[in-house]
């Protein structure tokens, strides 16, 4: 009996090292890098993200990859390229600084191939441990299933902040959008509820609560917000939006502003005020400074000339010369004042439009998203991310970041060392998040798709990814608490004509 | 088991020769049935595979397992995508049917001569899916037409596990079915765990012992059947407390909300959402009455004589068969539709056309589809007003549009490919991504340029079991597109999408936009547009837009003899128009009106004059036998027409 455990024991060795993929003696040497996706070849990730599975996207029987990193190496068999969780965190935290190496082999009809190695770029810079996201199918009027995810950037972890399907009753839908949160926590935090149960879901200090924001003096309840990360304060966007489509562009359909305002919403006094509400111009994406003292918004003229039109057909005739500069705006947070309107960036003159400003957490950049027309960038093929120095006023884009599909919905990580956005590059249709690291120098390395589990995710994931932010902390309040709450009645807020101090 | 002995008993009983209940019967019904789908409903069957999808890959199970009673759908969605094969699906279906009878028949102890009443919930179970109608554009339940099979035969099982353990077991396996089953199979598991404890109660008033068990048993399960519902509502975070117990029906659909704004010209039981209800209340009835009659009357059933089993099969199989009549949804031109959708994926265009003839009373779609036929056939201005036209009322409850239907294919034939895809993501976001959509926003993807997002879909119709096919066949345009213009299914579409870019939305309604658009002629507009354009402006009888179109057409198509319809309609709005607008020498009447024209309309104005005086309607029955497939009957007589 004991002789016989030691020969399957033995057995069992020699099977498994016989299945123990192994780099094969003799191959070709390939000059060029292998195909892969998704494709990570030279970009830089933080030390402390989760395995960055990929397949090799070239023909073969058999393929083997050695993963070189400080002098260790490990090697694995198959298509798909996944390292286990533990190993690939205890390899990056050896790589800090320095690069993980990659080397495909290929077994083809004529033998082994060896395809240049490549490598990812492993920074020092942590990345804050969670992001939150709204999935939403790539639709145009119709929604459904929508919801608000957290994820851990260490793992595949996701878990749902909220679903909109919780309490949503048929005909009625009901749909769930602009999660926002007050410097990175999740204490004071908010999203929107549309229709069915309408109203903004508001936690305050850890307190939900439903608030109407409509009221008889705005155009609307708050829409695209910005927490103010010092003050109890949140800008919001107050927006008259409609869709439109394209019978043949591939930019398939325009969102278009017929009116807005930039507001300011006070949670412990449940005012709202005006800030910017001039007729003539429609202002929105407000963004405030990291001081809490400057608020950054968008603004376009209205193109309305033609008295015989609605400005809707007008905007729609002219929708391509809908262009939007930045402005600012200082804050005094003891009187509540507004200071002049400060022209920061003049987009228009040269025929593009800015749109989404996002200020760095060192108060030194301003990231925005720029194309030629309109406040809608996702659905726009030439949009880039742009940044600009704030003292200089130098813009560029950034390069190694952008591609030629829409890129947008940019946020800043706490340290200022990361940005997260939303492109379309992977099938143009599809929007997913990309991880970019930024340098000191205002540059952004190759970015990187967030990873997932399997490398066949985002082919058969059929929702677009949209307002990525990044958080120091999970969302700890249930769906189904989020719930209870929008079952629940509003608080109505009240206009205030001025913004009261703090 | 509790009632070993007796039911040794019943079992030495010496078996009957039985009437009408005997296997002979069970096997023709399900035969019948099976002819029934294979040889009418073909093309449903088809298109029912076709607003389905199945895909083997562990993201398609994680989306669709996310919600209570998911992997009843996942395990419906993998049977139906056999529909594909409809024969071979038809087959399926009724062995799944078979199962059901079987086991209803083996775990209500259901003796063979009484066998025919084991057909009662699998009749319910057919016209859960024969109702159905145009339902199949709008239900959001996915793999539905399985659904209740499947949930019916798990619970069936489940129900026999509960029979065959004693009292204190029964318990278990209520609370493990209950949790277990409730997050698998919804409604199902719950409904039928409280069957559970009816059948032990009925069992235990029967034998006159074991009641407190049976008791416990039945209270057990009606506290958890409501109480499991609400443990699993904080663990999934997509369902409302509103649906939480009606997980694996379409309960949020069928209610009169949904139907708010859906109006209907003439009274039928299929515009009352109650009426797609009944099916599955016979099934829980049928069910209900299986298991009180079947364990309280357990011996003297057994001992049913002939006589008795031919009158107790005779009154459950005549009422039976009038309800399956009455629930087999049969409306002439729905069935038109599906048989035209399927030929026009078979480029048979000979057909689609030939379809339209098969009713007297066509839909839009049904009109739509034959136009487009008749385009791809070059034959349109000679034939299109020769085939029944107007716009019957579609015989659903709800407001059944173009763009669920028929309108991608239409959007996608006459080159509007991003209207053809809009449709089809909206209506994924309703109702889930579904093969006809995915084929459809592949092709668009792929005319219109944007070769990497047709890869994608290309790449989920290639994780199929059926579609693998055709998706490898249009990746080989994606790799050589210039293969594309070569291929003659993309010959219209691509001499149709020579327009330029405009921002229009269609409010659901295809027909219109597509009319309007079509319309708008640019220097660049194909032949086929300029043509298209001519028709439009005929069918909607635009006599302004006609004069500019028909020049257009002139020049671009320069025909050498003018089609039938097309002279039709220069006669009659020449002779509308009496030169007020329009001068044209007797050379060009004679060069494009022929004399059997001329003597046609001549015929038409005399006919006319001799009814002068009447109402359309009065005078429509004279007309429509000698001029019923001219241009002047449809301009007259084909009037009021409402598109949907």
């Amino acid at each position: 009996m004991k002789n016989i455990s030691v020969y399957l024991f033995a057995l069992a060795v020699v099977l498994l090292a016989a299945c123990s993929p192994s780099v094969p003696g003799e191959y070709a040497k390939v000059e060029s890098e292998p195909q892969i996706y998704p494709q990570y070849a030279g970009v830089t990730i933080p030390c402390n993200i989760a395995p960055l599975t990929f397949r090799i996207d070239e023909e073969g029987s058999d393929y083997v990859t050695r993963i070189t990193c400080s002098g260790n190496s490990m090697v694995v068999g198959g298509k798909e390229v996944a390292v286990p969780a533990d190993e690939w965190a205890a390899m990056l935290g050896k790589a800090k600084g320095g690069t993980v190496d990659f080397e495909v082999f290929v077994k083809t009809a004529g033998g082994w191939k060896a395809y240049a190695p490549f490598s990812f770029f492993v920074s020092a810079d942590e990345i804050d441990p969670y992001i939150s996201y709204r999935l939403i199918p790539p639709s145009y009027v119709a929604y459904e299933k929508l919801s608000i995810c957290q994820r851990e950037l260490s793992s595949y972890e996701e878990d749902v902040i909220y679903n909109n399907m919780l309490a949503s009753a048929e005909p009625d839908g009901q749909c769930i959008n602009c999660h926002a949160y007050k410097d990175y926590k999740t204490d004071n935090m908010q999203f929107h509820v549309r229709q069915y149960k309408g109203g903004t879901v508001f936690v305050h200090n850890g307190n939900v609560k439903k608030i109407d924001m409509k009221t008889d003096s705005t155009i609307s309840a708050g829409v695209y917000p910005s927490f103010n990360p010092k003050y109890d304060v949140v800008a919001y966007s107050v927006n008259s939006t409609g869709q439109i489509f394209h019978t043949r562009n591939s930019n398939k359909v325009e969102v278009q502003d017929k009116a807005s305002d930039v507001i300011i919403y006070n949670p412990a006094k449940e005012t709202v005020t005006h800030v910017a509400n001039n007729p003539d111009e429609l202002e929105v994406f407000p963004a405030w400074a990291p001081d809490g003292k400057t608020l950054y918004y968008c603004s376009s003229m209205l193109p309305h000339s033609d008295t015989t039109l609605t400005v809707e057909s007008e905007m729609i005739m002219r929708y391509k010369e809908v262009k939007y500069d930045l402005f600012r705006r200082s804050w005094n947070p003891e009187t509540g004042e507004f200071g002049a309107v400060d022209t920061v960036f003049m987009a228009s003159p040269m025929g593009k439009s800015v749109t989404f400003p996002r200020i760095s957490p060192c108060g030194k950049y301003v990231l925005f998203a720029m194309a030629e027309y309109g406040c809608f960038h996702i659905w726009h093929k030439d949009a880039d991310l742009y940044l600009m120095d704030l003292e200089t006023k130098e813009y560029w884009p950034l390069e190694k970041a952008n591609s030629e599909y829409p890129e947008s919905y940019h946020a800043w990580s706490s340290s200022g060392k990361w940005i997260l956005f939303a492109s379309r590059r992977d099938d143009s249709n599809y929007s997913r998040l990309y991880i970019a690291h930024m340098n000191p120098d205002g540059t952004a390395d190759k970015a990187f798709l967030l990873p997932q589990q399997s490398s066949d995710f985002y082919d058969f994931f059929d929702r677009s990814y949209n307002v990525p932010e990044f958080m120091t902390e999970p969302v700890t309040i249930s769906p189904q608490e989020f719930a209870e709450v929008i079952k629940g009645d509003s608080v109505k807020v009240k206009y205030s004509p001025k913004v009261n101090g703090f | 088991m509790n009632s070993g002995v007796k039911e040794s008993a019943v079992a030495a009983l010496p078996r009957k020769k039985s009437f009408l209940g005997g296997k002979s019967a069970v096997v023709l019904f399900f035969v019948a049935v099976w002819a029934l789908f294979a040889l009418f409903e073909r093309p449903f069957l088809f298109r029912v595979n076709e607003m389905s999808l199945f895909l083997y890959n562990d993201i398609f199970f994680d989306g669709m397992v996310s919600v209570p009673a998911g992997f009843l759908s996942y395990l419906g969605a993998f049977m139906v995508q056999f529909f594909y094969r409809p024969v071979v699906g038809a087959a399926l279906y009724v062995l799944s049917l078979a199962v059901v009878y079987k086991l209803t028949k083996r775990v209500f102890d259901i003796p063979e001569r009484l066998s025919l009443v084991a057909l009662l919930p699998v009749v319910a179970l057919i016209a859960t899916n024969t109702e159905l109608g145009y339902w199949i554009f709008y239900l959001k339940l996915p793999g539905y037409w399985y659904v209740a099979v499947i949930g019916t035969i798990v619970s069936l099982l489940a129900m026999w596990l509960f029979k065959s353990v004693g009292n204190m077991l029964r318990l278990l396996v209520v609370v493990a079915w209950l949790f277990v089953g409730y997050p698998l199979f919804g409604l199902y598991a719950l409904v039928s765990g409280v069957l559970m404890g009816v059948f032990a109660v009925a069992e235990a008033l029967r034998e006159k012992r074991g009641l407190p068990w049976a008791a416990v048993s039945l209270l057990l399960a009606v506290v958890l059947a409501y109480a499991v519902p609400h443990v699993y509502y904080n663990m999934y975070a997509a369902i409302a407390t509103e649906y939480m117990y009606t997980v694996g029906v379409p309960a949020y659909q069928w209610v009169p909300e949904f139907l708010k704004n859906a109006e209907h010209e003439t009274p039928s039981y299929w515009h009352s959402i109650y009426t797609y209800w009944v099916p599955f209340v016979v099934l829980l009835l049928s069910y209900l009455f299986i298991c009180l009659l079947f364990t309280f009357k357990k011996e003297r059933l057994a001992k049913c004589g002939g006589r008795c089993a031919a009158v107790t099969s005779a009154l459950l199989a005549v009422p039976a068969l009038v309800f399956m009549w009455l629930f087999w949804y049969s409306d002439g031109n729905f069935r038109i539709e599906n048989k035209q959708n399927l030929a026009m994926w078979q480029q048979d265009w000979e057909s689609v056309a030939a379809y339209a003839k098969d009713t007297e009373k066509p839909t839009r779609q049904i009109v739509m589809n034959k136009n487009l036929a008749l385009m791809k056939l070059g034959r349109a201005g000679q034939e299109m007003f020769a085939y029944p036209d107007g716009s019957s009322e579609i015989l659903a409850p709800m407001g059944v549009h173009l763009t669920q239907t028929g309108g991608k294919m239409m959007y996608f034939q006459y080159g509007k490919f991003n209207f053809c895809y809009r449709w089809c993501v909206e209506d994924a976001v309703e109702y889930g991504w579904r093969v006809e959509y995915l084929k459809h926003a592949a092709r668009c993807m792929l005319l219109q340029g944007d070769y990497k997002l047709a890869s994608r879909y290309v790449t989920i119709l290639k994780s199929t079991l059926f579609y693998n096919d055709w998706a490898c066949e249009l990746e080989r345009f994606i790799e050589n597109p210039e293969l594309i213009e070569k291929e003659p299914e993309f010959l219209m579409p691509l001499q149709m999408k020579e327009y330029p870019d405009e921002l229009a939305v269609d409010e659901s309604f295809v027909e219109v936009f597509l009319t309007k658009n079509l319309m708008n002629l640019t220097p660049e507009s194909s032949p086929l547009s300029v043509e298209a354009a001519l028709i439009t402006s005929m069918i909607r009888k635009d006599v302004k837009h006609f004069w500019y179109i028909f020049d257009q057409y002139l020049k671009k198509c320069n025909p050498k003899v003018l089609p039938r319809h097309y002279q039709e309609a220069l006669l009659l709005f020449l002779n509308l128009d009496k030169g007020q607008t329009v001068q044209v020498g007797s050379g060009f009447i004679d060069k494009y009106i022929s004399m059997g024209t001329k003597h046609k309309f001549d015929a038409f104005i005399r006919r006319t004059t001799a009814h002068k005086g009447k109402t359309e309607a009065e005078m429509e029955p004279f007309f429509k036998d000698d001029f019923g497939d001219t241009y002047f009957y449809f301009y007259f007589f084909v009037r009021k027409i409402k598109t949907n």
